[in-house]
C-alpha cells in the first residue's frame, strides 16, 4: 500500500480507474448476526455464552486456508501500526479518488460452501442488506456484488431479483458451486436468468471454495495443504467453471449473460483459449449446439480481472505472453484485490501492461460489462 | 476428365461398406469411399496437419436444434482425421472449425468407380 502524492497528471489518471475487485468484510460476526432474523440467532446461540468464549456455531464456515502474512499485518495494525492494512479498505478513503470501487465481499464468498442450503441463503440475505446499508447506499464512488448462495438457485435468483434494483449493485458474485458442479450445470441457470434480466453480470471469485466443508476441492485433483499453494492455483477453479459454461451451451442459451472472473490472474489465459478451441475442433461431435469456437464465446461474454497479476521474472514476458490473444486488451479489467496480501495498487499494475492498453484495462472494458448506473462517461 | 480407379466390388466392402481407401491417380495420392450407395473421393492428408486419412473413420454428420438436443443428420457424410478428429463434410470439403479438404467429383458407371482429378493430374 501507498500514499499517493497529489500530483495532477497521477490524480487525473486515478480518476479515470475502475477498480473491479475490492473485498469488503464486516468488523465482526456480531455485526452480521444483526442482519439475521431472530430464529437464525436463537439457532447461532449466544457468542461468550459458555466458557471459553464458546456458546455459538460460527455464522461463517472457516476456510482451512488462512492467509499469515495478512494476520500478521491486522496484528501490527492493532498493536499501534498505520492502519495501511485493515480489513475494511475504502473506509481508509485511499480509494475514494477512483472513478468507482467495486465491493466483492470476503469471507461472504464461503457462504456459498455451507453445508445447510437454508442458513446458506439467510447469511446472505444478510450479508447483502449489510453490504447496502453499510456500503452502498451512501452512494460515493463505491459499487457491490450481491452475493448468490449457489446451494439453492431457485432462492438466488430470487435474492437477485429483490435487490438488482438498488442503483449501486454492479454485478453477482458467485463464491463457489453450492451443489458440486462446475457453473455451467443448468441447475444454476436460474440464477443467469436473474441477472441477465436485471442487467448484471456474475462474478466467479476464486478461492471462495477453500474452506473446511466445501464440497469442491479448491483446486484441481485434490486439496491443497497452504494458503500458497491455493494462491499459486487459484485459477483453476476458473477454468473449470468457463470450461463448464462454454460446454453446456449457457451463452448459446442466454446472448446476452455476461461473466467476470477473479482472483486467479491472467497468465493462464493463452494456453487456456488454445487449448479449448484446439480439443473443441477435434471434439465437437459432442456438443453440436456449440456454433462457435470457444474463444469466440470467451471473448464476447467473459471479462478477466488482472488481480493478483503474474510477475514473470522478466517483466515484459507477461505483455509478450498476453498479446498472443487476439483482443485481449479489451477482456483485461483492473483489480486491485485490496486488502489481500497480493493486492495489486494502481501503480503496481499500470508499468507492467503498455500504455495503449491503460484506458481498457482501468476503465473501459469495467464500463462494458457492470452494470455502473450513477456512473457517467 | 475422369479416371477408373477400379470396380465398386473392391471398394464395397466389409459389413459396412465404410472402409476408405487410398488410391493414386496420375501420382495424386486420395482416398476413396463409400457411403451407403454413394462414393466420394477426397484428398488423401487432413489440412490441419497432414494426418493420412485413409485411416480415418466415415460418420453422420450430427445436428443440434437446441442445447442438450443431439440428431443424426444422415444426409451429411464426413471423414474424421484420425490425429486430431477434424471433421470434413464429403458433399463440400468444409470443416465447421474452418479449413477446407479438397474434394473429387466421383460416380459409378457400370459397375466401375470413376474420379475427376481435374486436367492437372
Amino acid at each position: 500500500m501507498t500514499a499517493h502524492a497529489p500530483e495532477n497528471g497521477v490524480e487525473q489518471r486515478r480518476t479515470s480507474v475502475i477498480d473491479c475487485c475490492v473485498h469488503h468484510q464486516w468488523a465482526s460476526e456480531h455485526e452480521l448476526r444483526e442482519y439475521l432474523p431472530s430464529g437464525w440467532q436463537e439457532f447461532l446461540g449466544e457468542p461468550g455464552s459458555l466458557p471459553g468464549g464458546l456458546g455459538s456455531r460460527p455464522i461463517e464456515i472457516d476456510s482451512a486456508y488462512a492467509d499469515p502474512l495478512r494476520r500478521a499485518r491486522v496484528a501490527h495494525d492493532a498493536n499501534g501500526g498505520d492502519g495501511a492494512h485493515a480489513s475494511h479498505p475504502t473506509s481508509r478513503g485511499d480509494h475514494d479518488d477512483l472513478a468507482a470501487v467495486i465491493l466483492t465481499f470476503d469471507t461472504g464468498l464461503y457462504a456459498a460452501t455451507h453445508p445447510n442450503p437454508f442458513f446458506a441463503a439467510e447469511i446472505v440475505n444478510a450479508a447483502n442488506r449489510w453490504s447496502l446499508e453499510h456500503w452502498l447506499d451512501d452512494g460515493g464512488n463505491r459499487y457491490g456484488m450481491i452475493l448468490a448462495a449457489t446451494q439453492t438457485p431457485d432462492e438466488a435468483a430470487e435474492e437477485i431479483r429483490r435487490l438488482a434494483t438498488h442503483s449501486r449493485v454492479a454485478g453477482v458474485a458467485l463464491g463457489a458451486s453450492g451443489i458440486g458442479k462446475p457453473f455451467g450445470h443448468p441447475l444454476y441457470l436460474p440464477i443467469y436468468k436473474a441477472a441477465v434480466e436485471a442487467g448484471l453480470p456474475v462474478m466467479i471469485h476464486a478461492q471462495g471454495d477453500r474452506t473446511l466443508d466445501s464440497i469442491n476441492n479448491p483446486t484441481a485433483g485434490g486439496s491443497p495443504m497452504t494458503y500458497g499453494e491455493c494462491n499459486a492455483l487459484a485459477a483453476q477453479p476458473l477454468m473449470t467453471h468457463i470450461t463448464s459454461l462454454i460446454a453446456h451451451g449457457v451463452f448459446e442459451k442466454l446472448r446476452d449473460l455476461r461473466v467476470v472472473v477473479s482472483g486467479g490472474g491472467v497468465a493462464w489465459l493463452p494456453s487456456f483459449l488454445w487449448r479449448l478451441d484446439m480439443d473443441f475442433k477435434g471434439l465437437n461431435r459432442e456438443l453440436p449446439w456449440l456454433k462457435r469456437l470457444p474463444s469466440e464465446y470467451f471473448m464476447d461474454h467473459v471479462k478477466v480481472v488482472t488481480y493478483p497479476l503474474d510477475e514473470p521474472p522478466d517483466p515484459p514476458a507477461l505483455f509478450r505472453l498476453l498479446e498472443t490473444v487476439e483482443g485481449v486488451e479489451d477482456l483485461l479489467c483492473y483489480g486491485s484485490g485490496t486488502p489481500h496480501s497480493n493486492a495489486d495498487e494502481i501503480d503496481d499494475v499500470e508499468p507492467r501492461l503498455p500504455e495503449k492498453w491503460r484506458n481498457r484495462v482501468f476503465s473501459d472494458n469495467a464500463r462494458r460489462v457492470l452494470r455502473l448506473v450513477d456512473l457517467q462517461g | 476428365m475422369m479416371s477408373d480407379v477400379g470396380s465398386v466390388d473392391q471398394f464395397r466392402v466389409g459389413a459396412d461398406h465404410q472402409r476408405i481407401f487410398r488410391v493414386s491417380i496420375g501420382g495424386r495420392d486420395l482416398c476413396v469411399a463409400f457411403w451407403g450407395d454413394k462414393v466420394y473421393a477426397f484428398a488423401s492428408t487432413c489440412p490441419h496437419q497432414l494426418g493420412p486419412l485413409w485411416k480415418g473413420r466415415l460418420l453422420p454428420g450430427l445436428e443440434s436444434s437446441s442445447v442438450g438436443s443431439i440428431r443424426k443428420a444422415e444426409q451429411v457424410v464426413l471423414v474424421a482425421c484420425p490425429w486430431h478428429g477434424w471433421e470434413f463434410d464429403l458433399a463440400s470439403g468444409r470443416s465447421i472449425w474452418g479449413g477446407r479438404l479438397k474434394t473429387y467429383p466421383a460416380r459409378l458407371e457400370a459397375g466401375r468407380v470413376l474420379v475427376d482429378v481435374g486436367d492437372s493430374a
